[in-house]
């Protein structure tokens, strides 16, 4: 325990280090770890593919601990996809048995010269032969290694199809329902032959306090499930978003084009899902939302498809963006992505530009092969047999939507990347227009696609008066989502929330990220002195969150990025056509103003580099320091 | 009598009962010690909880060498850890595999001194401290449901 395996695919050797106290203390765990062993392990200029790419798997400070949805933890390498930050953070029960196998990081360089998997239990680390799993699909391939190894109770992380042909936005899953999606870890495996990871183990997590704990949890399970919002969410899940999104008018439709689908119909409706699709819920460890949906199509020519899902990305990015409200439709490709181990956002987001270009005839028939008209079922299943299969038309996307564009325009390449939203070269996962502190947040993300798990102020559409949101958050916050004002600390209030969420290993959905009733700042420093026995502050922790976060900066900056980056899609330039904020946009002059409050805020400079007096506050001075 | 009664229908799989109940009697962070257990169906995603019974007549102490289990007239089956040799014959006799073999001694569900901690986690009610009969009641009635007035007495 306390240890990270450092793990050499290329010669198998493997050196176990003790994590220094310093570290625990700068950084907690998770993805604070990951990224300061990324930022002093990676060197500049390497290729994603190759086998000096460092593999980082990082369980939460407090994964595996008795705690409220004590899960998590994250895979982060240098991207294939965006070319720039690799992290993807997944629940399940993968996080808390890596603990309990003997380790908490697991730092994988080098490729083994055969395709394999580790097996980790209680301490020990075997290379176990993996070409028989060539052609399973990735629940196929979960179950598989299980049997092989003869334990239920193992928990298995692997890639599917997807990932072993290297399709840069393969994901990394765990059970049929959790996946660590973005950025394309799962390639990244797949490039160094490693298809999965198995771990099992009863080695037991210190706990310095337990009886303190026993009561700290008791009182968190309390706050959480009395909350007024818990029954929704326990019922809908993140397809409550689905709801939300409609009524508010932000419902991405058809690749961003419009803020509704008109033609969406009464189908496209959470309670029809459960209704008609869902056989169950599943859970993460340690969570009473359980939000994971067990469905299964029950009649039609997908009778009997199951799967778990789908979640709000899924939802509404192979639903209403691509143009389609048919749940059928939106399963089967969700299962689909599953089976093949594909990235749901990216995968979606990529036919959605397929459409909006076949739409507006700027690819064809001839080149497509077949129709790619809105919402067209066989066309949405078709491109992601080819992406997963890197055949056909579909399989010139497999290596990213960048190359694809080239290849499809040559010269005009540049002026037509306006019909893909994107953010620091990933497909973005949320609309922005209407509420500017999620806007900035989005467009500053350290991890591309202008991810919403970065920062993603949710109560600035709550409608909270000032008064309410200075007693959470510190500073009053205007209840317009449409203002500019002072929408810069709330963001950057947001990353330290997510930030420190992530180390720790603890699920958004039971945080101030969801709701203002809900685990916050406090309560987490409550848990993390009950069991580590340290002396942490709100303050402490929230130094924490700012530290990994310009440490993330920083290796943004070192891959070349700076302000340019920093910006939201053009298309979310202009105005929404419907709803009650009909009209929002994000306005050049006023956004560019914002960002400087922004940087400001955050001790950057006007390019958005940390200044050396920011540095030196946070310790990041003397970066890469080799603490290892 | 009261014991820990199952609703595999409910169950999610979180395990929530699993980590207080090994933290709240073994003092460890430490699934593996503890006394309930969620077994999966992985593929579907499914999970039931398997706990044990309080055994009216229960095989293991039937089968304890040393007669280190005992049943107490509240119902509750217990381990007399003083008089246990650890022979694990009792782990073979239970058949609901709740007898949990520990490296060092055998333990059991023994209703956390009266007042288990596990039900407080279970947000879906899968488990609860009930009496089986209680429940009884409820599913006879359930049977008359579709009962309606004769037809004769309807106008």
């Amino acid at each position: 325990m306390n240890s990270i395996a450092f793990i050499d695919l290329s010669t198998r050797q493997v050196v176990v280090k003790s994590i220094p106290e310093k570290l625990r203390l700068q950084y907690l765990g998770g993805r604070g770890i990951n990224m300061y062993l990324l930022y002093n392990y990676l060197k500049e200029g390497v290729d994603p593919f190759s086998p000096e790419n460092p593999l980082v798997f990082g369980a939460g400070l407090l994964t595996g601990t008795h705690g409220i949805a004590t899960s998590r933890f994250n895979i982060s390498a240098k991207s294939p996809e965006s070319g720039n930050l690799g992290d993807s953070n997944s629940g399940g029960f993968f996080g808390p048995e890596l603990r309990f196998a003997g380790y908490d990081h697991h730092f994988i360089t080098g490729r083994s010269p055969s395709p394999v998997y580790l097996w980790i239990h209680d301490g020990k680390i075997e290379f176990r032969e993996a070409d028989p799993l060539k052609d399973y699909n990735l629940p196929q391939t979960l179950d598989t290694i299980r049997a092989e190894l003869g334990d239920q109770g193992a928990e298995v992380a692997a890639i599917g199809p997807a990932g072993r042909r290297l399709v840069v936005f393969s994901n990394v899953m765990c059970t049929i329902g959790n996946a660590a999606g973005r950025t394309g870890m799962g390639a990244v495996m797949g490039s160094k032959n490693l298809w999965a990871i198995a771990v099992r183990g009863k080695q037991p997590i210190e706990v310095a306090h337990p009886e303190r704990l026993l009561e700290v949890v008791a009182k968190q399970y309390r706050q959480i499930t009395q909350t007024k919002g818990y029954k929704a969410t326990a019922l809908y899940g993140t397809l409550m978003r689905l709801s939300i999104a409609r009524t508010q008018g932000q419902e991405p439709a058809k690749n961003f084009q419009y803020n509704m689908l008109e033609s969406g119909g009464e189908e496209f409706d959470p309670d029809v899902f459960i209704r008609k699709y869902e056989y169950g819920k599943m859970s993460c460890f340690n969570c009473p939302v359980h939000t994971k949906h067990l469905h299964r199509v029950p009649a039609g020519e997908h009778k009997g498809l199951t799967g778990a899902g789908p979640e709000y990305g899924g939802a509404g990015y192979f639903g209403s963006s691509c143009g389609t409200g048919d749940w059928v439709t939106i399963l089967e490709c969700w299962d689909l992505c599953n089976q093949y181990g594909l990235d749901i956002l990216t995968t979606a987001g990529y036919i959605a530009w397929l459409m909006e270009l076949y739409q507006r005839e700027l690819i064809d028939d001839s080149m497509t092969g077949m129709p790619l008209r809105w919402g067209d079922h066989d066309a949405m299943t078709g491109l992601i047999h080819q992406m997963g299969r890197r055949e056909g038309f579909g399989g010139l996307l497999s290596d990213g939507w960048q190359k694809a564009n080239a290849r499809f325009f040559g010269e005009k390449a540049k002026e037509y990347e306006r019909y893909i939203p994107t953010i620091k070269g990933m497909t973005v996962d949320q609309d922005t227009r209407g509420t500017k502190a999620m806007a900035v947040g989005a467009a500053t993300a350290t991890r591309g696609g202008g991810c919403h798990l970065r920062s993603r102020f949710t109560m600035e559409e709550m409608d909270l008066p000032p008064e309410a949101t200075k007693k959470i958050i510190g500073r009053p916050v205007t209840s317009d989502p449409d203002s500019y004002e002072g929408k810069a600390y709330p963001a950057i209030w947001m990353e330290h929330l997510c930030a420190i969420g992530d180390a720790l290993g603890i699920c958004r959905f039971v945080t101030k990220w969801l709701s203002p009733g809900l685990l916050g700042f406090n309560e987490f420093t409550e848990t993390v002195n009950a069991v580590t026995g340290y002396d942490f502050t709100s303050e402490k922790l929230m130094e924490v969150g700012e530290r990994i976060y310009n440490l993330e900066r920083l290796f943004l900056i070192r891959e070349g990025l700076d302000r340019k980056d920093d910006r939201v899609p053009e298309r979310f330039h202009e105005p929404w056509q419907y709803g009650f904020q009909k009209g929002s946009c994000i306005e050049k002059e006023k956004f560019e103003k914002l960002l400087d409050e922004y940087y400001q805020e955050h001790g950057w400079d006007e390019q958005g580099i940390p200044t050396r007096e920011t540095l030196e506050r946070l310790d990041l001075a003397e970066e890469p320091s080799h603490l290892l | 009598m009261k014991r820990i009664i199952t609703r595999a229908e409910r169950c999610t799989g979180c395990r929530l009962c699993e980590s207080v109940c090994a933290l709240f009697n073994e003092k460890v962070n430490d699934p593996s010690r503890s006394r309930i257990r969620i077994v999966k169906k992985h593929s579907l995603g499914l999970s039931a909880p398997v706990v044990c019974h309080q055994c009216k007549k229960p095989s293991c102490a039937k089968t304890c060498p040393v007669e280190a289990i005992k049943k107490n007239p509240d119902g509750l089956v217990w381990i007399d850890q003083e008089l246990c040799i650890g022979c694990e014959a009792c782990v073979s006799a239970c058949p609901f595999g709740m007898m949990i073999a520990l490296p060092e001694k055998v333990v059991k569900c023994e209703l956390c001194g009266g007042d288990p901690q596990c039900v407080k986690y279970c947000a879906t009610r899968a488990i609860e401290y009930a009496d089986a009969a209680s429940e009884a009641g409820e599913k006879r009635l359930r049977n008359i449901a579709s009962l309606n007035l004769p037809s004769h007495f309807v106008e």
